[in-house]
């Protein structure tokens, strides 16, 4: 898409994280992502990709380094601070969905506009969860329950969710982990559909190897480096 | 706020089942002691009210509780009674109308109250089937013993024997009913009402039986200047009809007979300070006051009434208290979603906010729940509870 | 299309409005009890008499907007009156309710009468009671002899007896309406001294006949002979049949007996018995108890006639 700032969404250099319990560290020397990147993380099992997520979210602090995700200084911010930047900045699309079974599919996109003072529910918001819900293909399913759709529909919900307060950034941690291969790839197309037509960033994190000629970076937390696809 | 009401109220909404399970204990625990007071207070008001339409009772020297408790709600308590002399006597007096009460058997299962006329205005009681009282035989139903029987105007009914295996005891009386009355949401409402003469004809103190001067020798024993004596095989009559009404009779002197009681009313206040004054040093007779009698007995409610309510209090605490654990094992349960609000932003103080609403909510809906049926009990619930006390009693 | 789901708002709105109408249906009255029917007193007194003499006494009393009640079909004897539950309950709803005494109408003593309405008239009038010359003891069951014993009840045959019985009727008229006081009293004073007067000629006729026996048809009579020292011998025979040859043989053995040459009867007799009893030395007078309402007449002018019959059949008197 034209236009977009390729300034970086993510920056991390000689960032140093380790769990109070011990037992695991991750390092990271540097990572930049630039705006409107569509990104994957990968790395075996226990490598921290999750936590790479996190950090870059602000859920975790760095003991020491630096994190600028859309360009604020993540690990300076209180944790206040932190999760307001998360909430109005990042959408976060997960493995097992974890949408709410009691909400309906528009309540569960709306969900974001529930957890936080800054962000406000507004009729216009309503007007772009319609909207965010019809590109996705979920314009006749808004009344339904989570349980009452399929594994690719809950997979679409939680994208909309994720993009209903037009973030700069989209986390997705293994979204296609649960889907089937031709979900799967139908799933991953409306995901980066997505994000180009709202020039969002996304950064993915994979185990499947088969995906990757589909992300314009790869960051191998394995090497910590970024290698260029 | 808003936000932290709305996901609460659909997380409830969703879990109907275990919202209302929680709603309605915490509507009990915090209804439970509204229930008790009103209750209580209908039982005693119950009690005082009919206690203090009645002016004075008349009795046999003893136990006043066990008087009132007879005479006016109908429960033997083996009372001694006094005789119908008392009670001319005391019409004799001019001071005061007399209302004899006779209780002792049971028809069905309802208490057979013997009395007169008089006993119908003064209760302000009205039919609502039927007919009066107009002969000896014929009895009258309370509302609830007429529908507890299923009986009405033209039916029949038995009295039960005072003991069930004394052969030699009296027969049953078979009564015909001519009347029902209204709901009066007392004592009254489960009573089967009949003449005195009834009740003691019922008692086996009167019977009717064939006619021994035309009766024939296999009934008859022997004749002898103008004495007839009969066998077991003379006919006594079960049954007061219009056919033998008039072989009815009663051996003795009927003056002599037992009254359990006597209503007292008398005709001015002036006449009741006479009438007090007279029996004051009565040595086997006693005039009471019923409503100084409930009161006293009000009193020791009331003291069982506290106890009751520390025993309502500690249920209650324990029913809070598994409120609690029910809301906390049910938060443990829900932590990958707190997990999920705090990854996606949302504060702890917010979590707690969505979580206490949930709290607030079904607290709020067993307040209201409780308010209303309290709100209700106040304006109802003497008449239900009278009604239930009287049905359990 | 799925309707929106309510809110909180508009739950706890439901909640509260359910609360507010069950307030305002909470603020209505409870309605008050009506009275029990069939013992009311009426707004115009109404005195119920169990014979035709107590009605006569309440009417010559009572104050014209007064109701004097005697129920009793005519031709039916009162004494022996088997009243059905709704002519019972008629009684119930008078302001008075005149009984003779000495069990007279048996009927009173099953049916439910209101007690504070009830006047037995004789009562206090006497010390004892007369009893029947034949009552049958029986004995069945446990408890012994015992009689169902017939009192004598025509109790105003003894005119004095009668006076007292009408008093008593005033006490109670008075009581009922006292307003009317005055008025009642005039009225008793008047039948007093009627009744009085059918006293004195009694008494002379009492003293004229000294020991000479009666025969009487029935056992009537009781008060008549003893207030008036009357001798009768007493049989049970009826007006209205002809005598069997038992019932002749019966008249006959008291003849013997007792050498009577007068027969009171309560009505008039067949023809033939009038003229067999004149065979034997007896001559009928009738004496109507007048227990029951005159086809002609009144109370007073009955009895007139009845001792008027007597002083001419025995010469006490002539004849008119």
């Amino acid at each position: 898409m034209l236009g977009y700032s390729r300034q970086p969404v993510i920056s991390l250099r000689g960032v140093c994280f380790e769990y109070a319990h011990g037992g695991f560290s991750l390092n990271v020397g540097e990572l930049t992502v630039a705006s409107g990147t569509r990104a994957a993380a990968i790395g075996p099992s226990g490598s921290g990709k999750t936590t790479l997520l996190n950090l870059i979210s602000g859920i975790e602090r760095p003991g020491s380094g630096e994190v600028s995700t859309a360009g604020v200084r993540v690990d300076r911010l209180s944790s206040a601070g932190r999760r307001s930047f998360r909430i109005t900045t990042i959408g976060f699309v997960f493995q097992e969905f974890l949408l709410l079974e009691y909400l309906d599919v528009l309540d569960n996109i709306l969900y974001p506009y529930r957890l936080h003072p800054e962000l406000h529910l507004n009729a216009s918001v309503r007007s772009r969860a319609r909207q965010l819900a019809s590109d996705l293909g979920l314009a006749e399913l808004l009344a339904r329950r989570p349980s009452e759709l399929s594994q690719g529909e809950r997979q679409r919900v939680a994208i909309a969710r994720a993009l209903v307060t037009a973030p700069s950034l989209i986390l997705a941690d293994e979204p296609t982990g649960n889907l089937d291969p031709a979900t799967k790839q139908q799933a991953l197309d409306l995901l980066f559909e997505q994000c180009e037509a709202r020039s969002t960033t996304l950064l993915m994190v994979t185990h499947d190897h088969g995906l990757l000629d589909q992300f314009a970076q790869i960051v191998d937390l394995e090497t910590l480096r970024p290698a260029e696809a | 706020m808003r936000d932290s009401i709305y996901l609460a109220w659909r997380y409830l909404r969703h879990h109907r089942t275990k919202t209302l399970l929680l709603v309605l204990s915490l509507s009990v625990f915090l209804g439970l002691p509204l229930i008790m007071r009103a209750m209580s207070r209908a039982t005693q008001q119950s009690l005082l009210s009919r206690a203090e339409a009645t002016p004075l009772l008349l009795g046999k020297k003893g136990s006043s509780l066990d008087l009132v408790v007879e005479a006016l709600y109908f429960q033997l308590k083996g009372a001694e009674p006094i005789t119908k002399a008392d009670v001319d006597g005391l019409q004799a007096m001019d001071l005061a109308l007399g209302i004899p009460i006779r209780t002792g058997l049971m028809a069905r299962g309802f208490p057979l109250v013997g009395t007169s006329l008089d006993y119908f205005p003064f209760r302000k009681l009205r039919m609502t089937e039927g007919r009066g009282l107009a002969m000896m035989g014929e009895c009258i139903l309370g509302a609830e013993a007429a529908e507890a029987l299923g009986l009405g105007p033209g039916d029949a009914l038995l009295t039960s024997p005072s003991t069930l295996f004394d052969l030699a005891g009296v027969y049953p009386l078979k009564l015909h009913v001519v009347g029902i009355l209204e709901p009066s949401f007392g004592p009254d409402d489960e009573a089967v009402f009949v003449d005195l003469r009834t009740a003691w004809v019922a008692e086996g103190m009167g019977h009717g039986h064939q006619d021994l001067s035309s009766a024939g020798p296999d009934v008859v024993l022997k004749r002898k200047e103008g004495t007839v004596t009969a066998n077991a095989k003379l006919i006594q009559y079960n049954e007061i009809t219009e056919a033998n009404i008039e072989s009815f009779h009663f051996h003795g002197d009927p003056s002599s007979y037992p009254v359990s009681a006597a209503i007292v009313v008398p005709h001015d206040e002036k006449s009741g300070v006479l009438l007090r004054g007279r029996f004051v040093d009565a040595e086997t007779r006693q005039l009471v006051r019923p409503a100084q009698v409930v009161d006293s007995l009000n009193k020791q409610i009331f003291r069982f009434e506290r106890i009751l309510e520390i025993v309502v209090w500690t249920v209650g605490l324990a029913t809070a208290v598994m409120f609690v654990l029910v809301m906390v094992l049910s938060w443990r349960l829900r932590a990958e979603e707190l997990r999920t609000m705090t990854r996606l932003g949302c504060s702890r103080w917010k979590a707690a906010q969505i979580m206490g609403s949930e709290i607030a909510l079904m607290v709020g809906a067993s307040v209201l729940i409780a308010g209303v049926f309290g709100i209700v009990m106040a304006q109802y619930g003497e008449t239900w509870l009278q009604t239930l006390i009287l049905r359990g009693s | 299309m799925r309707m929106a789901r309510p809110t909180p708002g508009r739950a706890v709105t439901i909640v509260v409005m359910v609360a507010l109408v069950a307030m305002t249906f909470g603020c209505s009255k409870k309605s008050d009890p009506i009275p029990a029917s069939g013992s009311m007193q009426p707004a115009q007194a109404s005195i119920y008499a169990v014979n035709y003499p107590l009605s006569y006494f309440a009417k010559r009393m009572a104050p014209a907007n007064a109701r004097v009640v005697f129920p009793v079909p005519p031709g039916v004897d009162p004494a022996f009156w088997k009243p059905s539950a709704s002519a019972a309950l008629e009684f119930q709803s008078a302001s008075l309710i005149l009984l003779n005494g000495a069990g007279y109408a048996r009927w009173t003593s099953y049916a439910t009468l209101p007690q504070a309405r009830l006047v037995v008239t004789a009562d206090g009038c006497r010390d004892t009671y007369l009893r029947t010359e034949q009552s049958v003891r029986h004995q069945h069951g446990p408890e012994g002899a015992h009689a169902h014993s017939e009192l004598a009840f025509t109790t105003w045959l003894d005119l004095q007896l009668a006076a007292c019985q009408a008093s008593r009727v005033r006490d109670a008229l008075v009581a009922q309406m006292p307003e009317a006081k005055d008025s009642v009293a005039l009225g008793f004073e008047t039948l007093e001294r009627d009744l009085l007067d059918l006293d004195d000629r009694l008494r002379s006729l009492g003293k004229a006949l000294g020991n000479q026996p009666l025969l009487a048809s029935h056992p009537v009579y009781q008060y008549l002979a003893d207030a008036y020292g009357i001798s009768i011998q007493s049989l049970h025979l009826e007006p209205d049949q002809e005598l069997g040859d038992d019932d002749w043989k019966e008249v006959d053995a008291m003849l013997e007996q007792d050498r009577a040459i007068w027969m009171l009867w309560e009505a008039p007799p067949l023809t033939a018995t009038e003229a067999r009893l004149r065979e034997r030395g007896v001559t009928t007078i009738v004496f109507d108890p007048a227990g029951q309402s005159p086809a002609e007449g009144d109370f007073l002018s009955v009895m007139s006639a009845n001792v008027a019959r007597l002083e001419c059949a025995t010469g006490v008197k002539p004849c008119r």
